[in-house]
């Protein structure tokens, strides 16, 4: 099983005007230059091409034929603005969602951007209530947005036809906090469920749920019915009936949220799993920043409709500009760290947070450094976790001595890597 | 004991009876299905909908629905002799019974399957929409399948307030068993017939119910 399949049927090299540059938006394919130097490319995201003058504005691929848009520089768009422009895998657009007629309209999401690359583990985070829910139903258009474009894999889901739209929804798959199971089928037939409404012949059905049971784990349990499985045995079977018909992409509505911590641990490993294996696409929206931390690539923070801040996990994780982002991750840190940031400090002390990241963390830099510098410190709090797969420390310590040295310390400790933030 | 002799009972006369009551049943109950489903169906879809005219359509059906129901059986009976004659040539006897005993129950079963869709979760529904499954695939594959349960309590319901109206026929020579108790045992005082004639009726009842009861139980996944 192989969700990139159809890709297959596509030409791997094709011909194209002089002037033009053939880009396509899967990652690791081949495609040709169509210039002198006849170069094979390896492209992952739009870029420029400097000697031609040329942006590659937006790649998309469609049922048959690849597509490109490139843009002359002359026309002064910033490589920056072209490349904010350029297609991921999910682009929304200026999506907003308003519910209720005339005056007691309420807005769920209002103008919200995002840009979802393929391959990446994307999450959302967000308090219940900030449009999380409905976000993620825009995606498959399960939701409507009341206006803005919702572009899947180069389609944009909201001018498709009731029929198109159906068929386009075959390539998304989607999990559910309540799992949504047939009651009235068993495993395999739940399983199976999609590509009987696909009109797959039944051979071939037998083989994918025979493969799908035995990924996820359930060959025993095949003709059971929902109501006698576990929780986390029913989102197994929900996340092999979304992979039955070789989706791009995963989209996972608060998918653990209704687990006990180790099931959801087991659920985010299959699915941390099915990403590598696949390349597929996941995106997922939780209120627990331990899903995040655990399995995703990027995140976004949600709050009243909008984004409010949006980035590499470690970075958002580490550095959370917006207030609603520090009070997820301070959740996490729990008050040691609140209670640290208190201790007194004066002219002759300095309150310091070090970041350390991945092999950094095992590092001894900051007692070679104040060994050097001859500063004292105070260790008030410290986290060692991990990011992903990236081990990451935190510690937050008292610098006693003079400024001079005080601040040479801290710029040695830069120089070695940590981040370091200074409370006054 | 109270003047009660069995041995005046006509056997052969209840043996007729009794199947025509059944054949009442059955048929009746075979059209009230064929028609009343589609229209649950209906109700249920129109009821979910928020574009102006599918509600009209949902508001209109309800209306008729609730007037059929409204209608008591026997007068429904009587008020329908036109139709029924047009439908099945007769207004009498086992066939032209047959025709109100639909019109009245299809109006209460489609109710009752409109119920009972309704108790199917949305969250299977969306489920199946995320699939890119089409309207009547929703109907035919997730909601007909996961509501089994209640349509089978539903149609026993119905086939057991069919059972009564079939014997209320016999107030107009409906035939059945019904009959055979307004004709000997209240016309003729035979009480003896009409103690036979509601002894079998309530076989009958306690029959269909567990039979019902046993199917529900059979489908119940939960």
């Amino acid at each position: 099983m192989k969700p990139g399949n159809r890709f297959e049927k596509r030409p791997r090299e094709a011909k194209v005007p002089n002037d033009m540059v053939l880009i396509p938006t899967t990652a690791g394919m081949r495609c040709r230059l169509a210039d002198e130097k006849r170069k094979r490319l390896r492209i992952e995201e739009p870029f420029l091409i400097p000697s031609r003058g040329l942006f590659i504005l937006s790649t998309y691929v469609e049922e048959r034929h690849f597509g490109i848009s490139l843009i002359d520089r002359t026309q002064g768009l910033s490589f920056k603005k072209a490349r904010k422009e350029s297609f991921g895998l999910i682009e929304l657009k200026q999506v907003t969602k308003r519910y209720g007629k005339g005056t007691k309209t309420t807005e769920a999401l209002s103008g919200l951007n995002l840009s979802i690359k393929k391959g990446e583990i994307f999450g959302v985070i967000g308090h219940s209530g900030a449009g999380k829910s409905t976000l993620i139903r825009c995606m498959n258009l399960l939701e409507r947005p009341t206006s803005g474009e919702v572009w899947v894999d180069g389609v944009d889901l909201t001018k498709l036809g009731k029929q198109q739209l159906q068929t386009k929804r075959r390539e998304i798959g989607m999990i559910f906090q309540h799992f949504n199971l047939l009651s009235s089928a068993t495993v395999y037939d739940n399983i199976a469920f999609p590509l009987r409404l696909a009109h797959v012949d039944k051979a071939k059905i037998a083989n994918k749920v025979n493969e799908l049971l035995q990924l996820v784990g359930l060959e025993d349990h095949r003709d059971k019915y929902p109501a006698q499985l576990s929780g986390g045995q029913k989102q197994r079977v929900g996340i092999a009936r979304a992979l039955a018909s070789d989706p791009q992409v995963l989209l996972c509505d608060e998918a653990t949220s209704a687990l006990d911590p180790q099931t959801t641990d087991s659920i985010l490993k299959l699915l941390l799993d099915i990403n590598q294996k696949f390349n597929l696409t996941i995106v997922l929206i939780t209120h627990e920043m331990h899903v995040i931390q655990s399995i995703c690539d990027r995140v976004a923070v949600i709050h009243q409709g909008g984004i409010v801040e949006e980035g590499a996990v470690a970075e958002v994780f580490l550095k959370p500009q917006h207030p609603v982002t520090r009070e997820f991750i301070l959740g996490e840190a729990g008050e040691s760290a609140q209670l640290a940031l208190q201790a007194p400090h004066d002219g002759s002390s300095k309150l310091c947070k070090l970041t350390f990241l991945g092999e950094k963390t095992y590092d001894s830099i900051l007692s070679r450094t104040a060994r050097e510098t001859g500063v004292d410190f105070a260790i008030l709090q410290g986290t060692i976790s991990k990011i992903k797969d990236i081990p990451y420390g935190q510690l937050i310590v008292r610098l006693e001595g003079e400024s001079g040295p005080i601040e040479e310390t801290i710029r040695k400790v830069r120089d070695e890597g940590l981040d370091v933030e200074v409370y006054d | 004991m109270f003047g009660i002799d069995f041995s005046l009972l006509d056997w052969n006369e209840i043996g007729v009876a009794s199947a025509d009551t059944l054949k009442m049943l059955v048929s009746s109950a075979v059209f009230t299905f064929i028609l009343g489903l589609p229209l649950g169906v209906l109700l249920y879809q129109t009821s979910r909908s928020n574009t102006g005219w599918v509600r009209i359509v949902y508001n209109v059906l309800s209306v008729i629905v609730n007037i059929l129901r409204s209608v008591p059986f026997i007068i429904l009976i009587v008020a329908l002799i036109p139709f029924t004659t047009w439908i099945v040539g007769v207004s009498y006897g086992v066939l032209g019974t047959i025709p109100p005993l639909v019109i009245a129950a299809a109006p209460f079963f489609a109710r009752l399957v409109e119920t009972s869709l309704r108790e199917v979760d949305r969250g299977v529904l969306e489920a199946a929409q995320s699939m890119g499954a089409s309207t009547w695939q929703i109907i035919m594959k997730v909601l007909l399948p996961e509501a089994r349960p209640g349509l089978l309590a539903g149609i026993t319901i119905t086939v057991v307030t069919l059972v009564s109206y079939t014997a209320m026929s016999g107030m107009v020579g409906g035939g059945g068993l019904g009959d055979l108790a307004i004709r000997y045992g209240y016309y003729r005082y035979q009480k003896e017939v009409m103690i036979i004639s509601v002894l079998f009726m309530i076989v009958l009842v306690q029959v269909l119910q567990m039979a019902g009861d046993r199917l529900v139980k059979h489908f119940t996944r939960k």
